[in-house]
């Protein structure tokens, strides 16, 4: 292994941020030159201009980049703890979990979501997804294979699934279709005043996961190896559902279920760096997340520059996530992670 | 202190008991063979010492200590395990495989201190694989694969070490190079124990013998010489129609 | 004369086309049917005389097309033979009906035809102080559940005769039985006297033909002269911002549809004006922020809670960047406790006196308020 490779793929990806950043800029609705654009930046240009670059452009490529690196990282340690290539943020069901708490907000509190705005929204996202969180801690705690802990949280998925089911069906044709969008995905709503908020939670929790990394090279040898060289499995394993699921409640809160990153990033890492050492791996799926994030935000909004409104989030990640997933799948025999 | 002591262990599974009564000890620096027919609970005997099942009752000590009372970290300390089963990592580099043997003096984000790369570089010399030291895991053949496996236990520098069919893949060359490598280790100072059908290269070289007698589910240990003599090793595979021959050292 | 010939022969041509089988020529007293309705895009009532009044209500997502046909036959008066099959018969005046809005229930309560409906739907839109609501607490009106898929059971146990429902993207409901559904697409009407005028069938449903159209040419009346009156008023035009941004998306009433041409007939400048759709765009901020964040008043519905500058920055911060924010020209209306939707379905005079008055003070000097209040 080139030991320079994980310098070099940081520093290309690092550079594709660099340059699409400033590019998101360009892209919108509304047809803005460069030189409005740096004119915004620096506070002057017209009303409308500021708000649209500052207010609205700029906070929501952040979000998306702070969003995809969150969710690549919660992606990565439950493909490691799991030992699964199939597993993503949603896998232990908090995204659903979250779900679960903005139907239930939407469609019994109506009238709170238009008091409290968005908070509102946020604070059932968290609640929900806090209650799935806890749920998982109890059998975490009780259970000890691994195995049984996934199907629980894909049976806790499942359960939070059709509650939503029964709440839509006795909910009001505006709550439903509140509810719909809402599950679209949208790095929108994250606004200047709670921006610093919402990065500082991101970064917090990925920065939490960097200790693992020691641990996370001795699961790939599978659960008892990693126990005879002294790791306390279960106390590893709740950490790292813990830290997921934090990193995936916040992102769910503010943006709504995004789907395939979290899946698709860690592959991606580990194709590009070609190996599983989460030294690198780690660091590479928070940038690469970073920029996959960056790309979904500017995919979604270019095309209202020909046509009335954005595509949605979730319509744009699988472009990109079905093709790598693909691929792997079909390369598994060549990928030496998998071997 | 002894390296390994058993008191009156019984393993199985649930309420199967598959090896009872059993009483021995092992000093450091000694190298000692599991030998019994298939399904007479050698694994299990094997698991049960290493700490990785719990004994049915008993008590099993490493330096001293008992194993059921010892956390996981003071356990990796103690011992290192090799087993045969395949695992991942196929990513990994050799040298990034044996150092998770290192863990506990890795720091969290798994730097290698001066030492650790040192102890890692010595294990891979240790057996024999320094040419492959950047070559990936799923790049390497299964024997190769196995030595890495034996490095990392080596680089967990624990004074006892516990192989399950360590030589299963390697091929005869192979076979004889690992056992003279184990019996090194052993005259450094570290307590081998390791499970093998390879009878006659592990017979040269064990410093003790624990033989598995499947019909009476017991175990006799002591040296080669005291097996020959008990008639334990004809034991140990009696249903096979094969009996053990002094002379060569086998069976047949 | 020659007028109502020409839409009856175009409604017979689009029932062949849509049928594809002959329509009843032999229907008696066609030439002699009188056209009751002048305004409405999407309802013609025809009287065809001796009790029989046809009603034919387009498609309004499907052009040239019907969407169903009644023939209204008073109950002393004898049903046409040779019926083609797609046109429902109900005897009027109606005696059991479900009624699924309130728009509807208050028109039929205004014209004294409340005692006639026995059951709605969708309970919690109807207030409290609604007399519907009280009606359910007696017990004489059954709440028969969600719109979407209404119990069928408690239909036929109040012994429904006819649904009055709003339609659905062009999905025409059947119920058991011989339970007719009357499809009220007068929210579709792209002008505020054409959907007004739909009361008129409510008129031949309950037989008060003459009180509906009574109340009809006033609302006419009213609405020309308020109409006139903001046309000549002399402060300008104000830029005007309505509805906000919901789970990222903000739904604008295009140009072509009722609510703007109410904005422009009350005098304000509506930034969607050059779009001809009847229907809402929908939006991103920015999009919407790009026309309308330098607009003098907004405009905002809630349903359920009174909006304050409190709960409207909670709901989005980057609202506080809008002019209208900015010069606290913002009005609000809850519309849970204000009875606008159901006014302005069949008295758009009174709303448009309202908007009026928000956006011409001057010419309404003694309006009060009623539906919005300034947000604070």
């Amino acid at each position: 292994m080139n030991s320079r490779r994980p310098t070099i793929v940081s520093l290309i990806i690092l550079s594709l941020i660099v340059v699409c950043l400033p590019a998101g800029l360009l892209f919108g609705s509304v047809d803005l030159s460069a030189s409005e654009i740096i004119d915004a930046l620096c506070g002057n240009g017209s009303d409308m201009t500021r708000f649209v670059v500052v207010e609205t452009r700029l906070p929501a490529l952040i979000t998306s980049l702070l969003a995809g690196a969150a969710l690549a990282v919660a992606g990565l340690l439950m493909q490691t703890c799991f030992d699964n290539p199939l597993a993503g943020p949603s896998i232990m069901g908090i995204s659903s979990g979250a779900s679960l708490g903005v139907a239930v907000v939407m469609m019994l509190g109506a009238s709170y979501v238009g008091i409290w705005g968005n908070f509102a929204i946020v604070a059932g996202a968290f609640a929900g997804a806090l209650a799935v969180l806890l749920i998982l801690m109890l059998f975490s705690a009780v259970v000890r294979s691994a195995e049984m802990l996934l199907i629980i949280g894909i049976l806790v998925g499942y359960l939070t699934s059709s509650v939503i089911s029964l709440l839509n069906y006795f909910a009001p044709e505006r709550a439903v279709h509140s509810f719909v969008l809402w599950g679209m995905g949208n790095f929108n709503s994250v606004d200047l005043s709670v921006l610093p908020y919402f990065a500082m939670l991101c970064m917090l929790f990925i920065a939490m996961s960097f200790p693992y990394i020691r641990s996370l090279n001795a699961l790939l040898f599978g659960v008892e190896y990693a126990r005879s060289t002294g790791i306390n499995v279960s106390v590893i394993r709740t950490g790292l559902i813990l830290i997921s699921g934090a990193l995936t409640a916040t992102v769910t809160a503010w943006c709504g279920p995004i789907g395939f990153i979290g899946l698709v990033i860690p592959h991606i890492a580990r194709m590009a760096l070609v190996s599983s050492n989460h030294r690198t791996v780690l660091p590479v799926t928070v940038l690469a997340g970073a920029l996959v994030g960056l790309l979904c935000q500017i995919l979604s909004v270019a095309p209202s520059m020909f046509m009335s409104g954005s595509i949605p989030v979730n319509a744009i990640t699988p472009i990109i996530g079905v093709p790598v997933i693909v691929y792997v799948l079909l390369n598994r025999r060549k990928l030496l992670y998998f071997n | 202190m002894k390296a390994v002591e058993c008191k009156n262990l019984s393993v199985g599974y649930g309420d199967k008991v598959v090896l009872s009564n059993i009483n021995f000890e092992l000093e450091s620096g000694v190298l000692a063979v599991l030998i019994g027919a298939n399904g007479s609970g050698k694994s299990t005997l094997l698991r049960t010492l290493a700490g990785l099942q719990l004994p049915l009752s008993g008590t099993v000590s490493l330096g001293g200590m008992d194993i059921s009372k010892t956390s996981q970290r003071a356990l990796a300390k103690t011992r290192a395990i090799v087993d045969t089963a395949r695992h991942g990592g196929g990513a990994l580099t050799v040298v990034e495989a044996v150092a998770v043997g290192r863990n506990k003096s890795l720091s969290l984000f798994g730097r290698m201190s001066k030492s650790d790369k040192e102890a890692v570089a010595a294990a891979i010399a240790a057996v024999g694989i320094s040419d492959f030291a950047d070559r990936y895991l799923a790049n390497l053949s299964d024997g190769e694969r196995q030595k890495v496996m034996i490095a990392r236990a080596i680089a967990q520098d624990t004074p006892v070490i516990f192989l399950d069919e360590p030589t299963a893949f390697l091929d005869v060359a192979a076979r004889i190079e690992t056992m003279k490598m184990l019996g090194r280790l052993s005259s450094q100072g570290k307590t081998i124990i390791l499970s093998t059908h390879d009878i006659a290269p592990a017979i040269a070289r064990a410093d003790r013998l624990i033989v598995v007698d499947r019909d009476r589910h017991s175990v006799a240990v002591g040296t080669r010489e005291s097996m020959i003599e008990s008639g334990a090793l004809d034991a140990a595979f009696r249903r096979d129609n094969v009996h053990f021959d002094a002379s060569i050292l086998d069976y047949r | 004369m020659r007028k109502t010939l020409t839409i009856w022969a175009m409604l017979c041509g689009v029932a062949l086309c849509s049928c594809n089988k002959a329509a009843d020529f032999s229907y008696e007293d066609i030439e002699n049917a009188d056209t009751l309705t002048h305004h409405a895009k999407y309802l013609t009532i025809a009287d065809c005389g001796a009790g029989v009044v046809r009603v034919d209500i387009a498609n309004p997502w499907r052009e040239n097309h019907i969407l169903a046909s009644y023939a209204l036959v008073d109950r002393d008066s004898l049903v046409p033979e040779h019926l083609a099959p797609d046109i429902r018969v109900i005897r009027t005046p109606v005696d059991r009906a479900a009624v699924f809005s309130s728009v509807h229930t208050h028109a039929l309560q205004e014209l004294g035809a409340l005692p006639s409906v026995v059951a709605i739907a969708d309970r919690e839109f109807f207030t409290p102080s609604d007399t519907v609501s009280k009606l359910i607490a007696q017990g004489q009106i059954i709440d028969l559940g969600p719109i979407s898929s209404p119990s069928v059971e408690l239909m036929a146990a109040s012994g429904v005769t006819t649904v009055l429902r709003s339609p659905q993207g062009g999905v025409v409901a059947t119920y058991p039985g011989n339970v007719v559904a009357v499809e009220c697409a007068d929210y579709m009407e792209p002008t505020p006297i054409g959907r007004a005028e739909w009361i008129l069938l409510l008129g031949e449903l309950s037989g008060q033909r003459d009180e509906a159209r009574k109340i009809f040419e006033e609302v006419i009346d009213n609405y020309s002269a308020l109409a006139f009156k903001a046309r000549s008023a002399e402060s300008p035009k104000p830029k005007l911002l309505a509805e906000t941004e919901y789970s990222g998306v903000w739904y604008v009433p295009q140009g072509g549809s009722y609510m703007a041409r109410m904005y422009a007939d009350a005098g304000a400048e509506w930034p969607w004006a050059d779009t001809t759709g009847t229907g809402s765009l929908s939006l991103s901020l920015e999009e919407v922020a790009a026309k309308a964040i330098d607009a003098d008043l907004w405009l905002v519905r809630s349903y359920g809670y009174d909006t304050t500058t409190a709960t409207l920055k909670a709901l989005n911060p980057r609202y506080t960047a809008f002019k209208a924010w900015k010069n606290g020209n913002i009005y609000s209306c809850n519309s849970k406790e204000k009875n606008i939707f159901n006014d302005v379905a069949f008295h758009p005079d009174r709303v448009l006196a309202e908007y009026i008055a928000i956006f011409h003070p001057e010419v309404m000097p003694d309006y009060k308020l009623r539906y919005f209040t300034l947000t604070r």
